[in-house]
This record gives structure tokens, sequence and C-alpha cells, in this order.
């Protein structure tokens, strides 16, 4: 069963954007450096008989050592375009696992990964699952957290190949403690990937001092262009795998294909413009973030943050929040001079509650009373105070229709109540 | 590389706030204003003349590639391509009886 949130009355104006999570506006900088290989600068870059293609190979590098610095990665070979973290994603996921296990005798077909991926890295791990491989889902805690521990016990020694954890999660912001499981696998000769498309340039990530071995990068998610990312492969220790790509053998042979020049450079631009303002950015967005849960914990209660609160463990522009007693959809479906999400852009168009938030143990009815408000380098101070106002309207008008807020008023225990069967 | 006047830099302090106007989205707009301000703020302090000359530098480019962003950006705005925003006239309405009810 789907269902879609669509205007219902005339809205005048646009919405105001609170969905970063699911894609970013194209910095008006971004779009500066792409414009001229739309207009000029045609060439195939891997073309090496003329001019055309040696220029915009320069230009390609110089995007790929944008995307180096901003991870801290050693050598900018190390650093691949795709065209998005999705394919990054698949890439390693799959290619790993595969290009150690071309042996038949190998025992190393087992991967670790844990309960609240995004959808193509659990994807992904079903796929191998039909091929041989065994997959473990960890569970996280309350707040989202793996516990590095459950993680160390899951581990098979001479078996486990790839543990994949992302970095940030799309759905509540959590940061998982990436050094740690970095080191567990380093220490236990495993290979470590995150999925870094929400954490890149938002929060420090050095793939060094992290021990990650691969990490994926999506484009627009940090105010590049859609259809581009890139992933990270280590060299050193060096890192193998089968690509899904088969052609001309660019990126090392690891994804085929021409690498497209406009994107490749909008790619670089933004992981430029990230590393530069990241702390910027960051304080812009820790501000906005504390300002919105501050005035509508305030001024309504029964309000929970799902997620951790420890700004060491959460990135605040992911600032997820229930609110008891009211439906998540009937929120955003009035809230429509804002535009939000209860989750990933994924899974949006289900009235499943999200399985994120069913992993963090939430009971059905709170995973179903939560809105996502993604906040970015984009958002006004006078934007927050504009969705603060309207939700705090809209949340205490739709619990005045609502018979269990009047009885949790009442001071009835909704636990203790025996609903007769149907 | 000499060192800009006073007049100068608030000079150029100007034209890329009047350059930011020209977007029409009112985030990107509002994001160009903000940015430019904190710039020249955290700026302010540079004591270094060759520091100093290379700011300037960077926001005499900067204002270039405002000029031209700003114009592609209200060129290709859609038709009624307004922020709720800008068309809200009060921000400090706080729970008053406003739109759906």
């Amino acid at each position: 069963m789907t269902t879609t949130v669509k205007e219902t009355s005339p809205v005048t104006g646009r919405p105001v954007y609170l969905d970063v999570q699911a894609t970013t506006a194209t910095d008006p900088r971004v779009l500066d450096a792409m414009l001229p290989y739309f207009t000029h600068l045609y060439g195939n870059p891997h073309s090496r008989t003329h001019s055309y293609g040696w220029e915009t190979e320069q230009h390609i590098e110089n995007a790929r050592e944008e995307v180096r610095q901003l991870i801290g990665a050693k050598d900018k070979r190390e650093v691949l375009f795709t065209s998005g973290a999705t394919e990054a994603n698949n890439t390693i996921i799959k290619g790993i696992p595969r290009f150690y296990a071309q042996d038949p005798t190998s025992k190393r077909r087992h991967i670790i990964t844990t309960q609240t991926e995004h959808k193509c890295v659990l994807d992904a791990c079903r796929v191998l699952e039909t091929q041989g491989f065994e997959v473990t889902y960890l569970p996280v805690s309350d707040t989202g957290l793996i516990d590095v521990n459950s993680l160390a016990a899951a581990i098979r020694p001479g078996q486990t190949v790839l543990v994949s954890v992302m970095a940030i999660n799309n759905e509540i912001g959590v940061i998982q403690p990436l050094e740690q499981i970095g080191q567990l696998c380093r220490k236990n000769k495993i290979f470590f990937h995150t999925d870094a498309a929400q954490a890149v340039g938002k929060i420090p990530i050095d793939v060094e001092a992290m021990h990650i071995d691969a990490l994926s990068i999506s484009g627009h998610k940090i105010y590049g262009p859609k259809g581009v990312g890139a992933m990270y492969v280590r060299r050193r220790p060096r890192v193998r795998l089968e690509p899904l790509m088969h052609g001309g053998g660019q990126e090392r042979g690891l994804r085929s294909g021409t690498v497209p020049t406009p994107l490749a450079v909008g790619l670089g631009a933004a992981c430029r413009l990230a590393r530069e303002d990241m702390a910027y950015d960051y304080a812009h967005v820790a501000r906005l973030s504390d300002r919105l849960y501050r005035h509508v914990t305030a001024a309504l209660p029964d309000v929970l943050r799902n997620g951790p609160a420890d700004p060491a463990q959460h990135y605040p522009g992911c600032l997820n929040l229930s609110f008891a007693y009211v439906e998540g959809e009937s929120l955003m479906m009035a809230l429509k001079e804002v535009a939000l999400s209860s989750g990933s852009a994924c899974t949006s168009a289900s009235l499943e509650p999200s399985y994120v938030l069913r992993a963090l143990g939430r009971a059905d009815e709170m995973a179903h009373s939560s809105v996502r408000f993604g906040l970015g380098r984009f958002t006004t101070e006078r934007e927050v105070d504009f969705v603060v106002d309207r939700v705090i309207q809209h949340v205490a008008r739709l619990r005045d229709l609502s018979p269990l807020w009047e009885m949790v008023q009442e001071g009835i225990d909704l636990s203790t109540i025996k609903w007769s069967d149907h | 590389m000499s060192v800009p006047s006073r007049e100068s830099k608030l000079a150029l302090f100007r034209a890329l706030q009047r350059a930011s106007y020209g977007f029409a989205s009112y985030n990107f707009r509002q994001y160009a204003l903000r940015r430019t301000a904190d710039a020249f703020r955290a700026n302010a302090h540079l004591a270094d003349d060759a520091a100093v000359a290379a700011a300037y530098q960077r926001g005499t480019a900067d204002l270039a590639m405002l000029r031209r962003q700003a114009r592609i950006n209200a060129e290709f705005a859609p038709p009624g391509y307004t922020s709720v925003i800008e068309s809200t006239p009060s921000s400090s309405s706080s729970s008053s009886s406003s739109s759906s009810a």
C-alpha cells in the first residue's frame, strides 16, 4: 500500500526546504565551476591524442585531489569517480567479497553490517546472501549506536572479509564510532567500509586515522550535482575488488565508463567548499538545530528525540523527532508549507514505519509519529522560526483531535488499557 | 599586490551585498549576504598586508562569480518561484490564527 502526500489546498510560495538528507540544492559556486564543461570544454578526458582530452583530464585530476583532501587519503589514485553513493556502495560491498572468494576453497565469505544501513547497502548484502555469502546484521542501541563489543563478537576469524558501517545515519543522524571500528577491523585483518554519504563534508573524516579501507561519497548530499559520487579504495594495504562495470578500464579498471567531466568537476568544487567551510557550516547548522529543538520542546510536551543527544554522537543537521499521539503522516500533510520527510526518500512512499526507528526499539506508534528536520548550509533562522511556529500550531491541533491524547490528559495510562479485539 | 584602501574594501563589500540581492532564490540570497558579512567580519582583524591583499583578491573573484550566478539564478527562475517565507508578511506570528486549521 502506498500513499503520496500532496498539496490539498493552494499554498502561496515554495515550502521551506528541510529535507537535506534526501538531496541538497546545488551551490551556485559549484554550478559556476561546472558550466565551462557544458559550454566549451567537452573533450573526453580519456582522449590522449589531442588537447581536448588533455585539458579535461587535468581538471578531473584536480577534482580528484579535492576529494582526496577532504577525506585525508594519502594518494589521489585511491579516489574513483562513480555515479553516486549507491554505485559506490554496490561496487564495494559486492566487489570486495567476490574478489576474495574467487578461489572456491576460500572461507572468507562472511560480511558484517548493521540493521540501520541505507537500503542500497542492505540490498547489496541480500544479493550476496543468495550467492553463498553469509551476512550478519548487527542490532543497534536505542540511540542507534552500534556496540563495538558485539561487533568484535560477531567477527569470525579467517571468515569475515568485510565490515560495512555507515558513518552518519540518514534518518536519525547518529555518528558511529568509526575510529574504534576501524582499529578493530585492522587488528583482525578485515576490510572496513563506511557509507559516508551523509558524513563527508559535514564532519571531519580521515581515512588514515579511522583505518577506513573503502568509503562511499555522494555529490548531491554536499551541495554538488546529482549523478556523481566517489569511492575511496585503499592502496596500502591494498584492497582489491571485482568491478561491477567492465569496459574501457577507466578509474584503474574498477569503474569503466567515461568520467563525466562537468559532474566530476562539480563534485571537486563541492568538496573544496565543504573542506574550507566545514566549521562555519557546522556552527550554523548546530545553532539552528538547537533553536528548533529548544523552541519546539519548550512549547510541546511528549516530544522525543530519535538518536543520541550528545553532539559527539549526533550530527545536528538531522533532527528526528517523534510527536507522541500524532501521526507523522498527518503532521506532514498539515505542514504543507514545509518540505519534510519522516525518513529516507526511498521509502517515503510507504506507510510502513521506518525500519531504522524500529531497530532502535521504538514502538510502532512512536515510529509512526516521527518527522525528520534536515537543516543545511542554506537554511535560515527565519525559516526555522516559521517551522517551529507551524509545528507547534499543528501538533497542538492534531492532539486536540486525538482521543488518546485526551485520555492521557485525564491521567489514564494507555499501556494499561485492554483494547477489545475486533 | 598592493594593499587595498579602506574605501575600496568598503566598496567591495557593498558590491558583494548588491550582487547577492540579484538571486531570485531566497535561500541563496540570504546565504550570500550572510557569508559576505561573516567573511568580512572574520578578515577584519587581518594585520598582515599580504593576507589582506589576498583576501581582497578572493573577494573580487567572488564578486564576478556572484554576479554571474545571481544572473543565471534569476534567468532560470520558474514563474511564481518565491519562498513561502517571502510571501508570509511577519515572522513573529506565534500561535496566532494563521492559514489552515
